[in-house]
């Protein structure tokens, strides 16, 4: 009870000193040859109130920051804060993943180099990961074809400019299809996910008699009852329909305290706040592939927002090359050698 | 007949011979020259013979000659296809859209998601088929609920690492109480 008007006082209070959003924010990792990352950070919002706590990435007080602001031909004032750190190699990100108390730092992240001697060339890969947050959803790309995948990945901005576009009806029919699929593929998901929860609540009981791959068999089940009564689940619920339909009503009975928990458990996992920026990477070298997008600066760039790492881990993937000019030229002045030897050679015998 | 030809050819070339400069003294300084200048010649051969040999001696010998051909046929083959690979990885990224944007996060969440955290915020009082509130507005309370429970599970988590904070909180909690039962 005392926890319960804690928790409410101090939510109220909260509610008055609320400030306004999280900043748009763009996290820039410029890839070293050596491994070392120049991290840069732009946070921009419209008032001057930058929390620790409101940003979405690692931030503290041994980076170099700078403040400044910009007034649109409006009027409309923005402040920005910028940010920039080197780090020695990844693992010091990643030790900065760890130790975050930014609005994200609940979510698993990592970044990953390697650096790859290939004689006429070097090769340098760069990657940040965030780690999926469902253990048992299904892939989008299960869902989603090529065409439908790319719009699904690609920055809002981008898709927007498309819909307002020459080609906007068909955009606008991929994007409805997208939306279709996307909700099918989120919802499926969501049951997925709870199911497990469900079925490993049910495995610490001794006497369990319900497995994960007969509860998995009701899964189509659950999905339609969802799909055709979504306005009235609560309900539905409540009252034990979805459950007495799913595993029956002796079943349903005995299993309700376990079968309340597994949704606890989603609904948290669901409704984790996450707030959204977006990574850019710039690779030594050549660019040679990757899974981004490639913005007006030249710079590889990702949308960070959480349906990417629902059901799988969100990779964000960069790979450039740096030629040997030695090696050429070793190998070139080798290969002359060698090829004169062997007409000089035939000269003689001839 | 012709053997008085060719005597007589002989003798006008010895006359010949005899004639011309320079003379020289003796049949010795003859020979002494004759080998001073085939020496010297021989020394020369002898020379450019062995700087070739010198840096191509190996294509005498045979597992040098085939070890050394392989690994430039090697070199050559790896450049080719490295370069192949690059150049093949170079087209496809230029093919990528480029996006004109540097700040492209702006995202709203999935439908779904949205509805169902509205259901847990009104505790499913709330249906949206027949709301009068507009989708914007929907979306700023989901992202001031959202953000107020970030602020809360920090700030509580701030409250639970510091007992003395903790324990005057609890404290001022209980006086509310106390006044609200004398009220």
């Amino acid at each position: 009870m005392k926890i319960k008007s804690l928790k409410f006082i101090v939510s109220f209070m909260l509610v008055m000193i609320v400030s306004c959003d999280e900043p748009e924010t763009v996290v820039t990792n410029i890839i070293h040859q050596d491994g070392s990352i120049t991290r840069k950070i732009e946070m921009r919002k419209s008032d001057n109130k930058f929390e620790i706590t409101d940003i979405q990435v690692p931030l503290d007080s041994t980076w170099i920051i700078s403040d400044s602001s910009e007034i649109s031909l409006k009027g409309d004032t923005t402040w920005i804060k910028r940010a920039e750190k080197i780090f020695k190699n990844a693992d010091e990100l990643n030790l900065a993943y760890t130790s975050d108390t930014g609005c994200n730092s609940y979510l698993s992240r990592h970044a990953w180099f390697s650096k790859k001697f290939r004689w006429f060339n070097t090769i340098y890969s760069f990657s940040e990961t965030v780690g999926k947050r469902f253990r048992y959803g299904y892939p989008v790309r299960d869902y989603l074809n090529d065409e439908e995948q790319l719009w699904f990945y690609s920055p809002y901005n981008s898709n927007q400019a498309k819909l307002a576009g020459p080609d906007s009806l068909k955009y606008k029919a991929l994007s409805d299809s997208v939306e279709r699929r996307k909700d099918e593929w989120l919802l499926k998901s969501i049951v997925s996910e709870w199911i497990g929860e469900f079925s490993e609540q049910i495995d610490r009981e001794p006497d369990a008699v319900l497995w994960l791959d007969s509860l998995k068999k009701g899964e189509d089940r659950i999905v339609k009852i969802v799909q055709t009564n979504d306005q009235d689940l609560d309900n539905l619920w409540q009252s034990g329909y979805i459950l007495k339909e799913f595993i029956g009503e002796s079943n349903a009975l005995n299993y309700r305290t376990e079968a309340d928990s597994a949704l606890d458990i989603i609904e948290d996992r669901l409704f984790e706040s996450f707030a959204g920026y977006s990574v850019r990477i710039s690779m030594p070298g050549k660019l040679t592939s990757s899974n981004g997008f490639v913005d007006s600066s030249h710079i590889l760039l990702w949308p960070v927002i959480d349906e990417y790492f629902l059901a799988e881990d969100y990779v964000m993937w960069a790979e450039s090359r740096v030629p040997n000019i030695w090696a050429w030229i070793v190998s070139g002045i080798f290969v002359l050698f060698v090829g004169t030897g062997v007409l000089i050679r035939r000269n003689k015998k001839g | 007949m012709k053997m008085k030809k060719n005597d007589s050819k002989y003798i006008k070339t010895i006359d010949l011979l005899r004639k011309s400069k320079p003379l020289l003294d003796s049949s010795g300084d003859i020979e002494r020259e004759v080998i001073r200048r085939i020496s010297s010649s021989a020394e020369q051969v002898t020379d450019s013979f062995s700087l070739l040999d010198l840096l191509f001696g190996w294509t005498n010998i045979v597992w040098i000659r085939r070890g050394l051909i392989a690994t430039s046929v090697m070199l050559v083959a790896l450049f080719v296809y490295q370069q192949s690979v690059i150049v093949n990885q170079l087209n496809w990224i230029s093919r990528q859209i480029v996006i004109n944007e540097e700040r492209p996060i702006r995202a709203t969440q999935p439908e779904f998601v949205r509805q169902l955290k509205l259901l847990k915020i009104t505790g499913g009082r709330y249906n949206m088929m027949n709301s009068s509130i507009s989708e914007d507005q929907i979306e700023i309370l989901i992202e001031s609920v959202d953000k107020l429970q970030t602020d809360f599970d920090n700030l509580m988590k701030i409250i639970q690492d510091d007992p003395d904070l903790k324990e005057l909180i609890e404290k001022k909690l209980n006086e509310k109480e106390q006044r609200k039962v004398k009220l």
